[in-house]
């Protein structure tokens, strides 16, 4: 355990060694600062510490709102855009050099003669490293929460919770950059390798997601619509029919036929791309997950109490959350409007895919994924002449 | 420490290697059954050419590298075994330290690696750095000291975990004369505590003055081992230098061999043995030959001597190539 501790807090020294860690730090907390500058007045919107006020009718001082904004503002925008993408590249690249350095002649040599085991070695240091990501995160959280407190007048304790989901996102991809470290004893090789790998995962994750939305949940929800307005097709002819509404009766029926076969045609469409989509779906299932394990945050502070992304967008522009009635879909709708209403639907079923899909799957086959390639890596690592 | 020096002699070796081998790439002999036993509180030196096997050997006896097989103790425990190393010490050539650490912290780190407890690391890192001289220099970032100064702090980092058996490699790499006194004299009290040293070493002079014994490893065997004086004691040799010419009755003499100076003015007769008596009977010869006698003195190989002989082809007279055997036996 002594030599455990002594490898974290050498891990620790070597991090607030580098100069990057302090311009990220910097950067974190300079973000901080600037979303603690929005803020909430009888107007509206306050930005820059009330210097600037944005007019809004929706989100002003005690609006219902305000939470579920500033909810989305972390999740979606900081966590999304800062925490998971531009802080974890800079962490990768000061982290990118801890193994090659760690392992060259003179250095590795100096621990290898030491009463420690190889594997307690690889995996200290592997943890160490991780210090990076979670200080930097941890400090970053805090002040949110602060800022939270301050700004909505309540503890979102959820927040804290970004602290581990980080952690975990940069361990699936530092994994693998210890891999290549451990191969190739490099540090530039390395990064680069890791951040193809990134990039290679970024792709397989959105084809996935292409294919379910674009594919396979948007000929659902077309068949979905047409099963719907033949539903009410037959009902409005019944309708005139017992009326005597011959002509009525015709106008529904070239619909209803026309609606027929476009179910038919979108059923074959569910029917393609279904299998098509499960496929993807199951060729990434064991692949780490770094954009749904980012989206836990974001699932956690709507099940306390925020809003999703979609039902928050239309409560910002006022629209009612309800669906028009069918009659006023089919009768008098606009294509601009059908095809809006078809999107949202889509946005809406691939929310709530996202979310049926529970954590401890996204994050266990993430671990799964990086387990292996860390064993690869030990393996590499107990079994090399130094 | 000559408690611990005294039970490791009651049990026999403090290393005793058999038959240790180690191949590269399934081509590259690095090692080729070397044998090398070291007594308990003794300084031992290990010499060769480069790529002879020296390093490859201590890395084995460190576990850094994983021999192709090898059997024997180190301390009472299996080659290989990481018990074994909580009671070694070791400076690897070319060693680096992280750069970011103090000495202090350097000492701290690997003596808690060692498994020394918080409060022996404050007592001892303090005690080790005043005695290799650095306590001036505790505080400062390792990335700002000297060659010099980190073989210095590599010594005291050796020493952190109170070790029976102190492994060296080229401790004395980057030091100058002051410092290398400094590391001997360090070693004599190395020695003086009890503490066995095993010294890897290219400085025949440095090795000559501190070893007990030493053993001479060429493509990963060892072709000589003993003390200095068992090894070099088939090369005493009592030498008489007189001027004139060569004498014909030599042949008289077992053993006795002469040969001229550079300027062919003078000669020089070789009586092996160190027995001053047996040269007697030849100078009396010589002076009734009216021979002018300029020298007569006993004569013992150096180590240097005995180390360029032990690395020299006696069929060819010249040395073996540099490196490890490759698919087999010298080239």
């Amino acid at each position: 355990m002594t030599a455990v501790i002594a490898i974290l807090v050498d891990s620790y020294r070597e991090l607030i060694a580098k100069k990057l860690f302090w311009f990220v730090l910097a950067i974190s907390l300079l973000i901080v600062v600037s979303f603690g500058s929005i803020g909430f007045n009888d107007k509206g919107v306050s930005v820059g510490y009330g210097i600037y006020t944005i007019e809004n009718e929706v989100l002003k001082e005690g609006s219902p709102l305000i939470k579920p904004f500033m909810d989305f503002a972390f999740a979606s925008v900081i966590v999304t855009m800062w925490l998971a993408w531009g802080a974890i590249i800079l962490a990768l690249i000061s982290t990118a050099e801890v193994f090659p350095n760690f392992l060259a002649g003179g250095a590795i040599d100096l621990v290898l003669s030491k009463p420690v085991r190889r594997t307690t070695v690889f995996f200290s240091k592997y943890l160490g490293s991780l210090l990076f990501v979670l200080m930097q995160v941890g400090i970053f959280c805090v002040g949110v929460l602060l800022v939270m407190r301050w700004r909505v007048g309540e503890w979102r304790w959820a927040i804290l919770l970004a602290i581990p989901v980080l952690v975990l996102v940069f361990s699936y991809l530092y994994s693998i950059m210890v891999l290549f470290n451990i191969l190739t004893r490099s540090t530039l090789p390395s990064l680069v390798l890791t951040l193809f790998a990134w990039l290679s995962l970024f792709t397989l994750h959105t084809t996935d997601g292409i294919l379910l939305t674009q594919f396979r949940i948007r000929a659902e929800v077309d068949r979905d619509a047409y099963a719907k307005r033949i539903d009410w097709y037959e009902q409005r002819i019944e309708q005139a029919a017992q009326e005597g509404d011959n002509d009525a009766v015709n106008r529904y029926r070239i619909r209803l036929d026309s609606d027929e076969a476009s179910l038919a045609e979108a059923q074959r469409r569910v029917d393609k791309w279904t299998p098509i989509s499960q496929a993807a779906n199951l060729a990434t299932l064991l692949l780490p997950k770094t954009s749904s394990t980012t989206n836990i945050v974001q699932r956690q502070l709507q099940s306390s109490g925020g809003m999703n992304a979609s039902s928050l967008m239309d409560a910002l522009r006022g629209d009612k959350p309800e669906p028009p009635p069918p009659a006023e879909i089919y009768e008098n709708d606009s294509k601009m409007e059908m095809y809006q209403r078809r999107d949202r639907e889509i946005m809406r079923r691939a929310e709530e895919y996202e979310n049926s899909r529970p954590a401890w799957m996204i994050i266990g086959t993430s671990l799964l994924f990086e387990g292996a390639v860390l064993a690869v890596a030990c393996f590499i690592f107990v079994r090399r002449d130094n | 420490m000559n408690t611990t020096a005294a039970s490791e002699s009651s049990k026999g070796w403090c290393i005793d290697l058999h038959d240790v081998s180690k191949t590269y790439r399934g081509k590259i002999r690095a090692l080729q059954g070397i044998t090398m036993q070291v007594a308990p509180g003794e300084v031992f030196g290990l010499l060769g050419p480069n790529g002879a096997g020296k390093s490859t050997l201590v890395k084995i006896m460190m576990t850094v590298i994983r021999p192709t097989k090898a059997e024997g103790r180190i301390l009472g425990q299996p080659v290989g075994s990481k018990d074994a190393l909580r009671r070694v010490g070791y400076l690897p050539e070319h060693h680096r330290f992280p750069s970011y650490l103090t000495g202090e912290q350097a000492l701290h780190f690997y003596g808690a690696l060692s498994g020394v407890g918080r409060r022996d690391r404050k007592r001892r890192a303090g005690a080790l750095l005043e005695r290799v001289g650095m306590n001036d220099w505790r505080k400062t970032k390792i990335a700002s000291y000297s060659k010099g100064m980190m073989q210095r702090v590599g010594l005291a980092q050796a020493l952190m975990n109170d070790p029976a058996l102190v492994v060296l490699d080229e401790p004395t790499d980057g030091v100058d004369p002051v410092g290398r006194k400094e590391i001997r004299d360090l070693l004599a009290q190395l020695r003086a505590e009890g503490r066995t040293v095993f010294l890897n070493s290219h400085l025949l002079s440095e090795v000559e003055m501190v070893c007990n014994r030493v053993a001479i490893l060429l493509q990963g065997r060892v072709v000589m081992q003993g003390t200095i004086e068992e090894l070099t004691r088939d090369s005493r040799r009592f030498e008489i230098e007189y001027a004139g010419p060569e004498i014909d009755w030599l042949a008289e003499c077992e053993g006795a061999k002469s040969r001229a100076t550079a300027d062919g003015a003078r000669h020089v007769i070789s009586l092996p043995g160190k027995d001053a008596q047996a040269a007697q009977p030849i100078i009396d010869r010589l002076r009734a030959n009216q021979a002018v006698i300029h020298r007569c003195q006993m004569c013992v190989e150096s180590l240097e001597d005995l180390f360029i002989r032990s690395v020299r082809d006696p069929a060819t007279g010249r040395s073996y190539l540099p490196g490890a055997a490759r698919n087999g036996g010298r080239s």
